[in-house]
């Protein structure tokens, strides 16, 4: 089970979670008639690394804002979502965006765990991380796509953390979800 | 010797250009949020599409 921290800051930290944050699809104009798709993801988790959201804050927000360089301004924050893992074992979490996954199950004929699903908790799937909430944290059980990551905007995030906040992911804990997604994205797939 | 005044010298290049003023349509198609929930993470990503118009006038 993770250890969660519920203390709202407003400084975005590796590891928050997010609810209700939008992503941008598409925005086209034709004819003066604007159209703007966007997805709204339930929660999402921060990936950026500490270090460059701490540099990113002090120079915009911080003991360092209005200094001329803005070599440390982020131009927007890497983030990934969560989707429930009741839905993610049906496949079934991306079929508002008409989107259909693969099902994992979860028991097998003689009603033992299956390997499939003891890997995906296990998080021995290179592109998932599960994560089991504590009871106490209003966050249904959920599995983070390291495929699907996606960047926000760092003014909008910062401007929406309050409202949106749910809570944070511990250091230890959100450190190994980091170092999964770097070797994630690193990976080097052989034919 | 003219007083160059900034400030009336933009108003009137506004008054005379074409203005574009982006209006939302009272007919927004979106699908439902629930934003209070009990529960986070429960519901599904959706999309929401937003449909806008841009008028032309000049004030």
């Amino acid at each position: 089970m993770v250890k969660i921290k519920k203390t709202y800051y407003p400084k975005i930290k590796q590891g928050d979670i997010l609810r209700d944050i939008e992503f941008i699809e598409s925005i086209s104009e034709t004819n003066g008639n604007i159209e703007i798709s966007k997805i709204v993801f339930p929660a999402v988790i921060i990936l950026s690394q500490d270090c460059d959201l701490n540099q990113d804050y002090d120079y915009r927000f911080g003991k360092y804002k209005g200094k001329k360089n803005c070599d440390k301004h982020l131009i927007s924050v890497l983030v990934a979502p969560l989707y429930n893992i009741d839905h993610f074992l049906e496949g079934s979490h991306l079929e508002l965006l008409n989107r259909s996954a693969q099902s994992i199950q979860k028991f097998n004929r003689k009603n033992k765990l299956t390997t499939q699903f003891k890997n995906l908790t296990d998080n021995e799937i290179p592109r998932y991380h599960y994560i089991n909430f504590p009871e106490d944290i209003l966050l249904v059980n959920s599995v983070i796509d390291f495929k699907h990551y996606f960047t926000v905007n760092v003014d909008y995030l910062k401007k929406n953390k309050k409202e949106h906040f749910i809570c944070s992911v511990s250091e230890l804990y959100r450190e190994r979800i980091s170092q999964r997604f770097s070797y994630f994205l690193g990976r080097i797939g052989l034919p | 010797m003219t007083n160059y005044d900034e400030n009336s010298n933009i108003l009137k290049q506004i008054e005379n250009s074409e203005t574009k003023s982006l209006k939302i349509p009272s007919e927004v198609e979106k699908h439902d949020i629930s934003v209070d929930e009990l529960t986070y993470g429960i519901n599904k990503p959706k999309r929401i599409i937003i449909k806008a118009k841009i008028s032309h006038g000049k004030n």
